[in-house]
């Protein structure tokens, strides 16, 4: 499954919550990546959900954080699942310490439930 | 609209008696952050008060200055467009993108479209590189976010009515290919919420270093708080996952390359120089808000 997160979300995505703006990352997460995931991981991992960035206008840290590092503080699906069922897609090369950040927020939401 | 039209007063055949006004015909320069506030200001004694305070002598006011606040969008808040048959709003070598205001991020394709038109004066036919706008529209992203998270906290009291927004404008200046952006909100200040955060121990200790006990005048330590708050960041809640906004907004001018970055709160500055360095000050007397700018040099 592909989601376009310009097209399919918002071309700019901004903040953690519905105070933030409209498209937040809270709502990204619940309404979009975790349906998307859970389907991928019902039918077995198979078909991985590909996020593409391509298209977005602002990466705010607090979006990401909370769309992407949420899914593991909050306990819904480990590093080991996303990496077998998440992958972030940019093609433009200005786009990838965006790609990098995400998968730093997933590492670091890891490392802190350790800690905790 | 037409509630304000009174407002603009017309002294050339003669001098009507105005209760309070300001004058803005000695002033022969207004930076772009001056006119942010200026505008935001007007704005709340229009949504406060359901008035603004009379315009005075217009035909007086310096022709940049008057070009600078027509393209912000002064006047629309105003709510009269003047004209001056002296002044061309399109010339100079200068231009301001209008002032959005906005209560949340749901407007930056606004700015975004503001910014690339500001590109098109800068190099006419040419578009702002994507990588640049990007950097500048994650940077308000954040801005934005800390607005909405800390400027406005329901247990905090400014000393003015607040009417919960946040300002964002920009100005081109072809005359060193430049952009100036700039973010501001009226709220309770980083002076004010910043002691309130939960404190990583470097923080404690540096603010326990660095703070004045016996300050010489208000404000004084206000520069030592946004200095921190840019160095560290910090949220209320201390969690890790948090608190991350100021210093992501200055990777932006990292990133971007030569430029410079200042936060202005209350009475308190702080400047990311273009050679990474943190300068800070404080002044007696306060903004009003937190102000943002970013000063980028394009190449």
């Amino acid at each position: 499954m592909i989601i376009d997160l310009a097209s399919d979300y918002f071309p700019y995505p901004s903040g953690r919550f519905t105070s933030d703006g409209t498209y937040n990352g809270e709502r990204f997460r619940t309404e979009v990546l975790v349906p998307a995931l859970r389907a991928a991981k019902a039918a077995g991992g198979s078909e991985k959900v590909v996020i593409d960035i391509d298209g977005v206008r602002s990466f705010g840290s607090s979006f990401l954080e909370e769309a992407f590092g949420g899914l593991v503080r909050r306990g819904l699906f480990s590093r080991g699942d996303l990496s077998s069922l998440l992958e972030i897609r940019c093609t433009k090369p200005h786009l990838f310490m965006f790609r990098d950040l995400i998968g730093s927020y997933i590492d670091s939401a890891q490392a802190d439930l350790k800690v905790g | 609209m037409q509630r304000n039209k009174a407002l603009f007063v017309d002294r050339t055949r003669g001098t009507p008696r105005i209760a309070g006004y300001s004058d803005f015909s000695k002033l022969t320069y207004i930076s772009t952050a001056a006119a942010v506030v200026l505008s935001a200001e007007y704005e709340r004694w229009r949504e406060v008060c359901s008035e603004v305070p009379p315009t005075v002598e217009l035909d007086k006011w310096n022709a940049n200055v008057f070009r600078k606040l027509y393209q912000l969008g002064f006047f629309e808040i105003v709510g009269f467009t003047p004209q001056r048959d002296d002044v061309v709003i399109e010339s100079g070598t200068t231009r301001t993108m209008q002032i959005v205001s906005m209560k949340n991020a749901d407007d930056l394709a606004k700015v975004d479209t503001s910014l690339q038109k500001l590109g098109e004066f800068l190099n006419p036919g040419r578009s702002l590189p994507d990588e640049i706008v990007i950097d500048l529209l994650t940077g308000l992203s954040e801005a934005i976010s800390n607005v909405t998270n800390h400027a406005y906290p329901d247990d905090i009291t400014t000393d003015y009515p607040h009417i919960g927004s946040l300002w964002v404008a920009a100005t081109a200046d072809r005359e060193n290919n430049s952009l100036t952006i700039v973010v501001y909100d009226q709220g309770a200040t980083i002076p004010i919420t910043y002691p309130r955060i939960g404190r990583l121990e470097k923080v404690t200790r540096y603010l326990v270093r660095t703070l004045k006990n016996d300050g010489s005048f208000d404000f004084e330590n206000d520069g030592t708080f946004v200095r921190a708050a840019m160095k560290y960041g910090g949220s209320r809640t201390d969690e890790k996952h948090r608190g991350k906004g100021l210093p992501q907004m200055m990777d932006v001018i990292k990133r971007v390359g030569s430029g410079t970055m200042t936060v202005y709160s209350r009475g308190g500055w702080c400047r990311r120089s273009k050679n990474g360095r943190l300068k800070s000050g404080a002044v007696p007397y306060s903004i009003g808000g937190t102000l943002i700018e970013w000063s980028v040099e394009l190449s």
